[in-house]
């Protein structure tokens, strides 16, 4: 399918959701199964073992390769949501009858809750809409979703998300916000921006690889323009064709930029792509440099070595 | 008995020295009526002489800041006690007296912590006193009750420094197996059941403030349809506007629902529907 919808003439720039991020997300976050089905805490109990011939193998493998895929999904990136803020009626002969606030849910089975109605009758007379955060804790409340609490743990505040990022626990906290909000909501916005920001300060993108959050985290980076140090880790695993997509799509969504200009003159294909991203647009060009340079050293000396013997 | 109120200025004196003028009260030097004199010596008694002074203000410390105790060492070496002498530690945390119970058979010598404990766990040297080989599945309830503490308190109870806090995390991981993360049974760790339950608050707090590390369960994400226009979430228009046809919601008016639903309905009861006619409407 010829590229219609990053087209710059489109007019729109590209979504999270096209079909074309999508696939360059799912190759750059890639598969590891030994992470993916890593050991973790849990009762104990005794292993078990079962004995395979080849061709049983290769099938158990195709099939964690699916949980795997499945388990890898990405969740949405959504921009905001626009706080409600709607006056059904006003009653002023309802004034000082009640003391508190009525909360009027549809309870109703068969709805998205975004088509819920929820009201609230206020102890002044007005009958407005409940906001966002009163709706998720009505539909909680009636509708519990498993995993989610009523009020949010602690643990999101600021200064407790500092302590675990000091334990290099951003896979689980993202886990748990996914869990705990909705993916338009601030919080969830808010927790994943710090998340996005520390691991961007501190170099630790291997912890978001081959998890669901590594396509967020890459999007949120190069909306932000601050992809160098992701493109140095990666060039230091030797992920060049990584580095090759992540550019590429730092080029759809800035086409207007001085290097999706050039590579689009020079019709540029994987490491030279990386090159003259570094000339042009790069904030930490020196490291990046320095980090090819690095690699295309050890490259010829690899290429060197497998031919001479 | 002994002072009641605990006053940490340097100044307090017990009651029965100041029932003898106290050593440096004004009256005491200036009438100098009679001899002090102690009815014990002062350093088997808490808070008379300084050196003894540091040994309480740890423990209103500790309580602030719980989790320097399980990083202490060394501390102070006071003279062996009487053996009679117990730790009294209300329920409410007033402590009464401040003599080391010789249970713990320090030899009266007030060590801090890696001295008493060394890396072990603090439950690991306890011994539950119980008769035959299995033990009663439950600890005791307490074992503070009022002013009284039972014989052989429980891992928790017979340290007073041990603050149990969602803070101090060192303390409250010696309580979880390494293997499982599953906090361990009080038949293993010999703490009493209300020490037990504390532990357990204490340690559901630390997770959710996210100093314990846990493991998060996977919960699969379901898409929803996040494009927020329904009219519940949006703004109404008032009802009756000019311009507006049709009526205010929707659904206010008949929808014929999908052939699929009316397929399903007519499925679960095809025995007892009648012969099908035409329907208009309702």
């Amino acid at each position: 399918m010829p590229g219609h919808k990053k087209c710059p003439t489109d007019g729109r720039s590209p979504q999270f959701s096209d079909e074309e991020v999508q696939n360059i997300l799912t190759k750059i976050t890639g598969l590891d199964l030994q992470k993916a089905f890593r050991p973790v805490k849990q009762e104990l109990k005794p292993p078990t073992y079962r004995l395979m011939t080849d061709a049983q193998l290769a099938q158990a493998t195709q099939k964690a390769i699916q949980i795997a895929k499945e388990r890898l999904k990405m969740p949405p990136v959504l921009p905001e949501r626009k706080p409600i803020d709607d006056v059904l009626a006003e009653d002023k002969f309802l004034e000082g009858l009640e003391t508190v606030k009525y909360v009027f849910t549809d309870i109703t089975y068969n709805i998205p809750h975004r088509e819920r109605f929820i009201v609230i009758r206020e102890p002044g007379g007005t009958l407005r809409k409940a906001t966002w955060e009163e709706r998720d804790r009505m539909v909680q409340l009636y509708f519990p979703r498993e995993g989610r609490r009523l009020t949010p743990p602690p643990v999101f505040k600021e200064e407790n998300l500092m302590v675990v990022f000091l334990q290099d626990r951003h896979e689980d906290i993202l886990d748990l916000c996914l869990v705990q909000f909705e993916p338009d909501s601030p919080d969830y916005r808010r927790v994943h921006k710090l998340t996005y920001e520390d691991i961007d300060k501190h170099g630790k993108y291997d912890l978001l690889r081959s998890t669901r959050h590594f396509g967020g985290m890459v999007w949120y980076l190069v909306n932000g323009k601050k992809i160098d140090g992701l493109l140095i880790d990666m060039i230091q695993r030797d992920l060049i064709q990584d580095t090759a997509s992540v550019i590429h799509l730092y080029h759809m969504l800035h086409p207007r930029g001085s290097s999706a200009k050039e590579a689009g003159e020079q019709q540029a294909q994987g490491i030279d792509l990386v090159k003259i991203f570094t000339r042009t647009e790069s904030q930490k060009a020196g490291y990046v440099e320095l980090a090819l340079q690095a690699y295309q050293e050890t490259s010829t000396e690899r290429s060197a070595q497998s031919s001479s013997p | 008995m002994g002072a009641n109120a605990f006053k940490q200025s340097s100044e307090h004196q017990p009651s029965y020295l100041q029932k003898f003028g106290g050593l440096n009260s004004p009256e005491g030097t200036h009438q100098a009526k009679r001899p002090v004199r102690l009815l014990a010596a002062p350093v088997s008694r808490s808070f008379c002489t300084v050196p003894d002074q540091p040994a309480f203000d740890s423990i209103s410390r500790y309580r602030e800041r719980p989790w320097e105790y399980l990083e202490s060492e060394g501390g102070y070496q006071t003279k062996p006690i009487s053996a009679k002498s117990e730790i009294a530690q209300c329920q409410n945390g007033e402590i009464k007296e401040l003599v080391y119970r010789s249970v713990l058979n320090v030899g009266g010598v007030f060590a801090e912590y890696i001295e008493k404990y060394g890396s072990q766990t603090v439950w690991a040297d306890y011994r539950r006193n119980h008769k035959g080989g299995i033990p009663p599945q439950k600890t005791r309830k307490t074992c503070i009750r009022g002013d009284k503490i039972s014989g052989n308190p429980c891992p928790v109870c017979r340290d007073p420094k041990i603050q149990v806090d969602y803070r101090n995390v060192k303390l409250l991981e010696q309580f979880i197996s390494t293997h499982s993360g599953v906090i361990h049974d009080p038949t293993r760790t010999g703490v009493c059941m209300k020490q037990h339950k504390n532990l357990t608050r204490a340690i559901d707090t630390a997770r959710d403030h996210g100093l314990l590390p846990f493991r998060v369960p996977f919960v699969e994400f379901k898409m929803e349809d996040y494009s927020n226009s329904h009219g519940a979430v949006t703004k109404t228009p008032p009802p009756g506007e000019a311009g507006q046809a049709g009526p205010w919601y929707s659904w206010y008016q008949w929808n014929q629902p999908p052939e699929k639903e009316i397929a399903k309905v007519r499925q679960v009861y095809h025995k007892y529907l009648k012969e099908e006619e035409p329907v208009a409407g309702q």
